[in-house]
């Protein structure tokens, strides 16, 4: 009786060996893997030659050279104003923008794709892009990183707040509708109060996005930290450039747990 | 001492406590109003100040972005389409190849990083995490490298390894790592630790624990996380050439600092659907994963 | 044979577990009793070490339990089943890969990572689907299974782990009747047929008396009772449950069991 329940059950699949199929994704996955690194130039050789090289600059990157201190720290506080500045006038412009793009919200549906699409070109094209655009049209400087940012921030912050708004409950908007309120008004009184503690949360998180990006914005000419450090690794400052990476390690985390206590109070 | 005697004087009573209330809370979300909004005008001002950003910049620049637009678009006749867009995108061949590496090294970087994220989740778990000192340094390790942007991470590296894609790889995985270590710890904080008992309880080591007991739990959220990251790391990688570490950023900015004006329009369209492409798929993907949990 | 030898829990101010000492022969099925808060649990968990007991010591065929550390408490864990009353099974994963699981505890970490069991093995497996019933849910989710199935599929896996004993903490007191029935009539079947020694906590006095060769009972706990089923007199149980009115389910957690399960008058007050 045994025996023969255990032939029936070691035909199921579980009981075999890895199937066939099983084998050629197994190995396709990995024959794809080998063919990126090869492709990319990724070999263990140069990974092997960059490491004593590596270890050269980390040397020479301790202890950090606080000589250029206060400097650096101006250009972090430009850089923290630039995301700032940028997250605002994002969140702003984001807000109308998410109630024409949110589905059930939006007037008609060509202005929806529009600015759905609109909404989803700004998220695509990558912010150092949109950096690089602003500087040629602004000049150098954080003006350019602050819209680059604002950009950006429309294309996440649109977005969340689209669909945050898609979700809340239809039962309220549906009530005002049937009392007779104009559109505005019930998206300020239904939509809007529903939302909100999404609309803080994604906003917190802007900023800390914001910041993230401003660091590295300067790198194009946006403004910002970013040109201290390339002009420290282009002059082989590492330390300095130690002290730089440090200070933006440091903004960053702030903001971070700024961010987070801020979201546990408020929500 | 309350005065008992029931109905109207305590309906009166109530009515005043309800009145003063209602004073009050208005009193206090006028102040709230009043600090938020002085808040936000400041925050305003002094960004502008400080960003040496004036609308007025803006609008004269306007003209010239709106010119430099015009420049970067190529001219196009319905007569002459073919051959139009064979010219405008001359370089196809080459740029295919860029971002081919560029979508390549997003994906080995993501690969990469989400590996070495599983490795030091567990570790960064308060629930799962065999003592504190390991935990704390598996999550400062985690905030370290998730914190220094990849690009400042790919500049190092570049001085280390050469001009190429490694050390932009190399870059954004350090990146990924840090960004999924938090994620995947935090999903692993919210699971049903009865599992974990039972596999505890029948002489299960902490690997096979982790194995069997918390990654069942947390694979479709690892997944989508992974997903997410790889959508971010393709943005990031096409911007890497940006410091010679790899991808089809080197051709962008040598197109715009020679002024290629129709090569810029090109590559940005090519930019664009590449990674919409990808978006779409990957939401696809990871909607599938989630939406599948929501409905079992 | 298991000796608890003088064990105590406290968690801060409260003690769980007070100064209890107790004997358990190889191949006895014991049931303990008490209300719930009375340390059943937690001195159940003391037995493999879920918990660990702040003084005292237990051995188990003269292994010191409470000294043992490293690979040698994975051993005795593995040694050492556990049902529990939330089954504790993996929920994603099918019926015969949770029962599988109960081998890993004898296995190296990579081997049962990459889920290399022994032909002999699956063998046991299927013979535990078998017995227990479950052969046709072997390859559907566990989550998918009733509770009455699930606490199976765990003792199942119980089975797997060739335990010299097993400890079922209160295993039906999230089942309906029929079901209880169904999992205490395996572990009495296990225990008589495999000769294993069962420790089992349970809420109500009718399966405790109907299925167990000793009882003990557990009160702010202390042991306040040992004996035979049928030495459960009247005061007995008062003194157990201290003064609840309601003599079978003292549970806070399951509302009382209709049918069986409930206790019979002429049972209550019946003499020594």
């Amino acid at each position: 009786m045994t025996s023969a329940r255990f032939a029936a059950a070691t035909r199921y699949p579980r009981f075999e060996q890895p199937s066939a199929l099983a084998f050629i994704l197994w190995v396709s996955a990995l024959a794809f893997i080998v063919w990126s690194l090869s492709t990319t130039g990724l070999s263990f050789d140069r990974l092997a030659r960059g490491i004593p090289a590596m270890g050269g600059i980390l040397e020479r990157m301790f202890p950090p050279d606080l000589d250029r201190l206060d400097r650096i720290l101006a250009s972090l506080l430009v850089t923290f104003q630039m995301a700032v500045g940028g997250c605002v006038l994002g969140l702003i412009l984001s807000f109308p923008l998410a109630i024409l793009a949110a589905d059930g919200i939006s007037p008609n549906s060509i202005v929806r794709v529009a600015a759905r699409g609109l909404i989803a070109l700004f998220r695509t094209v990558p912010d150092l892009v949109w950096a690089l655009f602003f500087v040629i049209a602004v000049g150098l400087g954080p003006a350019a990183g602050v819209l680059a940012i604002m950009v950006d921030t429309i294309g996440y912050a649109g977005r969340f707040f689209a669909e945050a708004m898609e979700e809340t409950d239809k039962g309220p908007r549906e009530a005002l509708a049937a009392i007779g309120a104009s559109r505005l008004g019930t998206i300020m009184s239904a939509v809007v109060p529903n939302a909100m503690p999404n609309f803080i949360a994604t906003s917190l998180f802007c900023v800390e996005k914001a910041t993230r990006a401003s660091v590295v914005l300067g790198l194009v000419g946006a403004g910002g930290i970013g040109i201290e450090l390339k002009v420290a690794f282009d002059l082989f400052d590492y330390a300095t450039a130690a002290t730089i990476i440090l200070v933006i390690f440091m903004l960053v985390i702030i903001v971070e747990q700024v961010g987070s206590t801020l979201r546990r109070q408020i929500i | 001492m309350l005065v008992t005697s029931p109905g109207h004087s305590t309906k009166a009573h109530q009515r005043a406590i309800f009145d003063r209330q209602c004073a009050e809370l208005r009193q206090r979300r006028r102040l709230h109003t009043a600090f938020g909004l002085l808040l936000f005008v400041a925050l305003c001002i002094g960004s502008a100040v400080i960003g040496k950003f004036s609308p007025i910049a803006l609008i004269e620049g306007a003209p010239k972005l709106g010119e430099y637009v015009q420049r970067t678009l190529p001219a196009l006749h319905w007569s002459s389409l073919g051959a139009d867009l064979a010219y405008w995108f001359y370089g196809l061949r080459k740029w295919l190849d860029l971002l081919l590496e560029t979508v390549l090294m997003a994906y080995l970087a993501t690969l990469l990083g989400s590996l070495g994220a599983l490795l030091v989740c567990f570790y960064g778990s308060r629930n799962l995490a065999l003592n504190g000192w390991s935990y704390h340094l598996a999550r400062r390790a985690s905030e370290f490298f998730r914190t220094i942007p990849d690009l400042v991470f790919a500049l190092i590296f570049v001085f280390a390894f050469g001009l190429g894609p490694l050390a932009g790889i190399l870059a954004i995985a350090l990146h990924s790592l840090g960004a999924n270590g938090k994620l995947f710890a935090e999903a692993n904080e919210n699971i049903d630790m009865k599992p974990v008992e039972g596999l505890r309880a029948l002489g299960s080591g902490w690997v096979q624990t982790m194995r069997f007991g918390v990654m069942p739990q947390v694979m479709p959220n690892y997944a989508s996380y992974v997903l997410w990251r790889f959508e971010i790391n393709v943005r990031t990688a096409a911007v890497m050439g940006f410091v010679g570490a790899g991808g089809i950023g080197m051709e962008l900015i040598t197109a715009v600092r020679s002024l290629y004006y129709e090569d810029i329009s090109a590559i940005l369209i090519l930019i664009v659907v590449t990674v919409g492409l990808i978006d779409i798929g990957c939401e696809r993907l990871r909607h599938a994963l989630i939406g599948r949990e929501t409905l079992e | 044979m298991l000796v608890i030898d003088g064990v105590s829990r406290r968690f801060d101010t409260k003690t769980a577990v007070a100064n209890v000492s107790l004997r358990v022969e190889r191949g006895q099925f014991v049931g303990i009793i008490g209300r719930s808060g009375a340390g059943k649990s937690t001195l159940l968990r003391m037995i493999n070490r879920l918990v660990e007991p702040t003084s005292g010591q237990i051995m188990f065929d003269g292994i010191e339990v409470t000294k043992l550390r490293g690979s040698d408490l994975r051993a005795w864990r593995a040694r050492s089943a556990m049902i529990f009353q939330q089954f504790n099974l993996v929920p994603r994963l099918d019926v015969l890969t949770n029962i599988l699981l109960g081998r890993i505890g004898r296995h190296g970490t990579l081997p049962s990572l990459f889920m290399r069991f022994t032909d002999a093995e699956r063998a046991m497996a299927v013979e535990a689907l078998d017995r227990l019933d479950l052969m046709a849910a072997a390859f559907q989710r566990a989550e998918t299974l009733s509770g009455g199935q699930q606490q199976r599929v765990a003792i199942a896996r119980a089975l797997m782990q060739e335990p010299s004993i097993v400890l079922a903490d209160e295993p039906i007191a999230s089942l309906d009747p029929r079901n209880a029935e169904h999992v205490m009539s395996s572990l009495k079947a296990i225990n008589g047929e495999n000769g294993i020694t069962i420790l089992c906590s349970l809420h109500t006095l009718e399966a405790a008396r109907r299925y167990c060769d000793r009882i003990v009972g557990m009160a702010n706990g202390k042991v306040v009772f040992e004996g035979t089923p049928a030495d459960l007199t009247q005061a007995a149980v008062h003194e157990i449950y201290q003064g609840e009115e309601r003599e079978g389910d003292v549970s806070d957690d399951v509302a009382a069991p209709a049918g069986w399960l409930a206790p019979r008058p002429e049972v209550a007050s019946a003499p020594a």
